[in-house]
């Protein structure tokens, strides 16, 4: 791992208990730090370098830390939005009769982290029951969102999906599943609908999977691709850490629908990428796990690089409206304030 | 008397040195920095200004009356904006 692999997953593993990565014991020149910032953004851990910086835990220059800050301001400004964004499509959804559960970055934020403000996430994925995709896309489009009809090719294993965004390019992405490929043979959608988890968010009650499937899910996500986001293996370290899953109860659905190769792991990649001492019921059990000649293959092969990706399967075509839309950066967008009340100048 | 406290349809997250504010329903983005993050960390409970203005002024160490010539527009606006409620 170079320099900056080394340094960004320690950033990614800061405040993990029992992480053994150091930080770096120096403040960086700039064009360092200016890498080291843009790692940490493509990784989706700025929020962990600015935890860190203001921790005291990473030497930083007033500049830097000043830069960070702004940076971090910026993504959760970004994240803000697309919690409003979400708040209305849930009413609208519900008005409908749909029940939609969020997946990834936004429920992780809530239900993962003890400070959402750590976790970033620049869209919102949302679960759909299965066949109901063209009950779901109108009230997107009545929303105000359109169709991106040029979805991005991700990996093979991806769930098949439908992106929307909006005004803004703000990024709403529609799914009937967790995966893709052969493993959702193996896992029907309708089992992810067993027992949902809610959250609360600003006042509305917001669906998600429950604890269990969350940690398959993360774990899926964490197995995709020679180096997935350094942000995916630190959702499955909080998952195992935050004490919300049955550790019986995952292991059971895991196997049930032939996915323990799969748990297995991404916890170890997790406990081995941050360097984690502490052991836990489910990681003990991962590091022994291991897998089947037929598991070892299949894992083998969602590990293929991108350039062997093929593009996903696309949702029905007449629900893609080509109007032409603008592709462009879909990342966190940050509306400049209007209002700005500072609680006055007195010390 | 006037009571206020934190929206309850307000998303926010709180940063190294401010706290970033958004309605749920629609409005505008703002940021509180300064006291402005001290007076948002207080308004976990219906609090009369008299209250606001004495806990805020031992923590900055500023005469009371002060503190609360300052927090009145502020709060107000914050109730305009939908970020904070008042309660009689």
């Amino acid at each position: 791992m170079d320099f900056f692999g080394q340094h960004c997953t320690a950033i990614a593993a800061y405040g993990l208990p029992g992480a053994l990565l150091d930080l770096p014991p120096a403040t960086l020149d700039t064009p360092d730090w200016d890498r080291l910032v843009r790692a940490a953004v493509a990784h989706r851990v700025e929020g962990l370098l600015a935890a860190a910086v203001a921790g005291g835990a990473l030497p930083s220059t007033d500049a830097q830390r000043l830069a960070i800050i702004e940076t971090h301001a910026e993504s959760m400004g970004g994240c803000l939005m697309l919690e409003a964004t979400l708040l209305r499509l849930v009413e609208k959804f519900k008005k409908a009769g749909l029940t939609v559960a969020v997946l990834r970055g936004v429920a992780a934020a809530h239900l993962e982290y003890s400070d959402p403000a750590v976790r970033t996430f620049g869209d919102i994925d949302l679960l759909i029951p299965p066949g109901l995709v063209e009950q779901a896309a109108p009230i997107l489009a009545a929303a105000g969102l359109v169709p991106d009809p040029s979805s991005l090719a991700e990996g093979r294993w991806d769930p098949p999906g439908l992106a929307f965004v909006d005004d803004h390019q703000l990024e709403i992405d529609l799914y009937e599943h967790v995966i893709g490929g052969p493993l959702a043979s193996t896992l029907p959608a309708t089992e992810l609908w067993g027992d949902l988890s809610t959250f609360e968010l600003a006042g509305t009650s917001v669906a998600t999977l429950s604890p269990e499937v969350r940690l398959i899910a993360a774990c899926l996500r964490a197995s995709a691709g020679p180096s997935p986001r350094l942000i995916a293996l630190r959702d499955v370290v909080e998952l195992v850490f935050g004490g919300r899953v049955d550790v019986s109860r995952v292991r059971q659905l895991a196997q049930e629908w032939g996915l323990r190769a799969f748990l297995a792991a991404a916890i170890r990649r997790a406990w081995q990428t941050f360097a984690l001492a502490d052991v836990v019921a489910l990681s003990n059990w991962a590091q022994r796990y291991h897998p089947s000649p037929a598991e070892a293959e299949l894992l083998a092969a969602y590990r293929q690089p991108p350039s062997e990706r093929q593009p996903r399967r696309r949702l029905p075509r007449r629900l893609l409206h080509a109007r032409g839309v603008q592709l462009g950066n879909v990342g966190p967008v940050f509306r400049p304030i209007a209002g700005s009340s500072n609680g006055g100048q007195r010390p | 008397m006037v009571r206020y406290s934190r929206g309850k349809r307000v998303l926010w997250r709180q940063a190294a040195d401010r706290v970033l504010l958004l309605p749920a329903t629609d409005g505008e983005l703002v940021s509180l920095t300064g006291t402005g993050v001290a007076l948002w960390e207080l308004l976990t409970e219906p609090l009369e200004l008299g209250d606001l203005s004495a806990v805020m002024a031992t923590a900055f160490d500023v005469d009371p009356e002060l503190i609360a010539a300052d927090l009145l527009p502020i709060l107000e606006d914050l109730t305009r904006r939908g970020l904070v409620e008042a309660v009689n």
